[in-house]
């Protein structure tokens, strides 16, 4: 390129940085030209978003520096980042849905009102959204809610925008409006990186890629001299051999438990099919917001509006609530901990048997529950679950680690008497020990004779737990892997690519 | 939640000052602080209440003449059964996270269909009784539906209930006050007492324990306070939330009901808008209860000092002559410094 010629728009020399217990950036150096449009790629975990924080001023480095121009800069909050130029657009949508788009744009700019609402008319101009500045934001659809977001960006006049995965929660029809915005903000000599797990659009639109893994950089590279598939090896970090072996659906010598034909949760999910055996654990995979969590809420009753069949041995199951599932004998343990499953002021006994509380009344028909009965039947299910410290059956749920916490839902899906456990990314959030922890406790499940189903977006979860694992990509199963074949590389890169090396051949 | 966070912080930043004693040490007792803090905020919790309500008493035998007299504390204990009952419904109400706002309006038509059935229509007591329950369990029913089923919000749907049935007290009295003509063992129920304890306030005391075994024992009581406390997880745990809001909608307008029918027995008269007017003070009840014995929680025992507190403060006002009006004022006060003090001992960021 021409302008490398010219003094770069921002360099990283050197920046490392330390969690407690994990380092989380290693030596990470590269600089961006005025007016190019960079690709930040890598898996979960592979550091992407701590150097995104440290650039937006979230965070600050253990060591190295960020040159922006000629000079050194140390941000120690985001306004200061702002302010020297780096605009973030964050994943999550966040516009006040009941405020105009305009109002959304300007919203905490200061200066003359008359001054920043002509610079957001600009604005809105280059992006195509000037007609409707004076429409509700939570009337505009997804993608031009992104637009929104990125002209309140770019009303900063930034010289660099991160964009973190713009496109995530796009219909691909969507896309290409996002991607004329930011060609456009290219052409006013603005730098962009952009951050996605969809290796298509980094290739064919950006001019550099750079990939992270495990907090290192492994490629900076000319995006014209990659490949998808070189690209989704460089990613998950293994040179793959050609042999990528299509396992067969497994044991067909025994009946399985759960039969799932044709599942499709529009618009996310289509065409999921799935046979899970007594005794078996079986992961779902894939990116987040490729269907995983999905495909388990349906299991769960949690999506009534669904379409295709469940079947439990020869039963026709309707899941059409929550009830309704776990009266068929499916326990779910959701996503997202603090949201979903728990209830802070509830006892951890509570809490457990909250809605399976026949066994500890007073007497089965007599819906008074007693709390020396029901703590002393948690503790026995949770020793065997071995919480540390024991006994904590009385206390506050919200007191307890949250690996802690996962055991108690995990006993609280024992206690239901399932047959069938879907699992949610059971160890998001907890540290290690519990991993190790949770991860047995879900071979137990399954040894026990239940039949397990974990949804994950860690690939080593998956490979490490499970018997067989189904790789979704953008709402449909792609293939199973089963065995040793469903190793965390293999899932990975199914996950990003979306079909595998035998299907190109 | 705060003390989760503090322990978060600790490891996060004894790694950033490696070799940096004297900051590490200063983050570990900046910590210490921050639980000692906290600890002594539920503590005020637990404690501030019933201290307020002892002073209360202490200033009020000193300052209004007759207060510390048993004829007072019986007057008392009648004044309050009835607030009681109401406050006790909502607590159920609140514990779920909903509002009742229609409390008023409830507790206004039982007073004056008790009345019309009981006066001009010249039911007895038990017919009375049966309309007037039924009339009460409809109106929960609606609320309940409209809320919890339609997924309505409480505050709108409660006000526009308590507004229609304000209107329906006219349309039942025929715009007419009625005096005289009850049932007499009813009226010397509602105005007698067992030995010194007003029989009003006996049924409060039977309603506040089987609503206490309900909300802490019970299964729908454990399900309500699911409901309450995380509804999205309580959803998805498996709880019917739609039918936990109508359960507390229905006790919470029964109740209401048994104090408007209660009502109408001691007054012996009605008019329209005649009723308790009890929904300031129950709520400031309820959110004084949240800030003691269960911190953050609506209980039934927190409401009970609620309603003491309440009830003694308006009493010693009036034994001290000061002007009737005033009241209004006490209701509004008392109400901001419940939530208030709610807030300052709370953990929690919020208690609705």
């Amino acid at each position: 390129m021409t302008e490398t010629a010219t003094a770069p728009a921002l360099e990283v020399r050197s920046v490392t940085q330390y969690y407690p217990g994990v380092q989380a950036l290693t030596d990470i150096t590269f600089s961006l030209a005025p007016g190019e449009i960079v690709g930040l790629v890598g898996h979960n975990g592979a550091g992407k978003s701590t150097l995104t924080r440290i650039l937006a001023g979230v965070e600050k480095p253990v060591s190295g520096q960020v040159f922006i121009g000629a000079g050194p800069v140390e941000f120690s909050r985001p306004s200061e980042a702002l302010d020297a130029g780096i605009a973030m657009v964050p994943q999550q949508l966040n516009l006040v849905p009941l405020m105009s788009v305009e109002d959304n744009i300007t919203l905490g700019v200061k200066g003359r009102r008359r001054d920043v609402v002509s610079r957001a008319a600009k604005v809105a101009e280059t992006l195509g959204i000037v007609n409707i500045l004076g429409r509700r934001a939570g009337e505009c659809g997804a993608s031009v809610q992104r637009l929104v977001m990125i002209a309140r960006a770019l009303l900063r006049s930034p010289s660099l925008v991160l964009l973190d995965e713009p496109t995530a929660a796009l219909h691909p029809s969507e896309v290409d409006r996002v991607f004329r915005a930011i060609e456009r903000m290219r052409e006013e000599g603005v730098t962009v990186v952009f951050i996605s797990h969809r290796l298509e659009e980094v290739l064919s639109f950006c001019t550099r890629v750079i990939v992270l893994r495990q907090g290192r950089i492994v490629a900076d590279r000319e995006s014209t001299t990659l490949g998808k598939e070189e690209l989704g090896e460089l990613i998950a970090g293994r040179k793959l051999d050609g042999v990528y072996r299509k396992a067969s659906s497994s044991d067909s010598h025994a009946e399985p438990v759960l039969t799932v034909t044709g599942l499709a949760v529009p618009p996310t999910v289509s065409d999921f099919a799935l046979q899970l055996h007594a005794g078996e654990v079986v992961g779902v995979a894939g990116l987040v917001g490729a269907g995983m969590s999905e495909v388990l809420e349906c299991l769960a009753g949690l999506h009534p509006r669904h379409e295709g069949t469940v079947k439990m041995e020869d039963k026709k199951l309707s899941l059409r609530s929550r009830q309704a599932s776990i009266k068929a004998g499916i326990a779910y343990i959701p996503d997202d901990r603090a949201h979903n499953s728990i209830i802070g002021n509830l006892t951890v006994a509570t809490t457990a048997t909250l809605v399976n509380d026949r066994e500890h009344r007073l007497h089965r028909n007599i819906p008074i529950v007693l709390a020396k009965r029901e703590q002393s039947a948690v503790d026995v299910v949770l020793s065997k679950l071995d919480i540390r410290p024991k006994l904590v059956a009385g206390n506050r749920i919200s007191t307890l680690s949250g690996g802690n916490q996962q055991k108690v839902l995990i006993a609280r899906a024992l206690m239901s008497g399932a047959r069938i456990f879907a699992i949610n990314e059971p160890t998001e959030g907890v540290d290690v020990a519990a991993k190790r922890d949770i991860h047995a406790r879900i071979r137990e499940m399954a040894a026990a004779g239940g039949a397990v189903l974990v949804a994950s977006s860690e690939p080593d979860e998956l490979a490490e737990l499970c018997d067989r694992v189904i790789v979704m990509y953008e709402g449909k199963p792609i293939i199973e892997l089963a065995g040793e074949a469903a190793t965390k590389e293999d899932i990975t890169k199914a996950s990003l690519i979306g079909r595998t090396t035998q299907d190109e051949a | 939640m705060s003390t989760e966070m503090t322990d978060a912080r600790i490891p996060a930043s004894a790694q950033a000052n490696q070799g940096d004693a004297p900051k590490k040490s200063n983050t570990s007792s900046a910590a210490a602080g921050l639980e000692r803090r906290e600890r002594r905020r539920r503590l005020l919790g637990q404690i501030g209440v019933p201290v307020v309500l002892v002073l209360l008493v202490i200033v009020f035998s000193v300052i209004a003449p007759n207060f510390l007299t048993l004829a007072n504390f019986k007057t008392i204990a009648s004044d309050a059964a009835l607030p009681a009952i109401v406050a006790i419904g909502l607590t159920l109400c609140l514990a779920a996270g909903e509002f009742d706002l229609s409390l008023n309006g409830v507790i206004g038509l039982a007073t004056v269909a008790t009345a019309q059935l009981l006066s001009p229509m010249n039911l007895i007591t038990i017919e009375a009784i049966l309309i007037v329950a039924v009339a009460g369990l409809l109106i929960g029913a609606l609320n309940g539906v409209l809320v919890g089923y339609f997924g309505l919000p409480a505050l709108i749907v409660t006000i526009a209930v308590g507004a229609i049935l304000n209107g329906g007290q006219y349309v039942v009295t025929n715009s007419q006050q009625i005096y005289g003509g009850f049932p007499d063992d009813l009226v010397a129920f509602c105005r007698g007492s067992m030995g010194p304890v007003p029989n009003l306030a006996i049924i409060a005391v039977a309603v506040a324990a089987l609503a206490w075994l309900t909300l802490e024992r019970s299964t729908l009581g454990r399900h309500v306070r699911a409901v309450g406390g995380n509804p999205v997880a309580a959803r998805i745990a498996g709880i019917n939330t739609a039918r936990v809001k109508l359960w507390v909608f229905m006790i919470s307008a029964m109740l209401a009901t048994l104090a408007g029918f209660l009502f109408a027995g001691k007054q012996t008269t009605a008019y329209p808008l005649s009723g308790l007017d009890v929904l300031l003070p129950s709520f400031a009840a309820c959110f004084i209860g949240a800030a003691m014995f269960k911190v953050g929680e609506f209980n039934v025992p927190g409401t009970l000092v609620g309603v003491a507190i309440a009830t003694i403060t308006s009493n010693g006002l009036i034994l001290m002559s000061v002007p009737a009006y005033t009241s209004f004022f006490f209701q509004g006060a008392i109400l901001l410094a419940a939530i208030l003090f709610a807030r300052v001992v709370s953990t929690k960021k919020s208690l609705t």
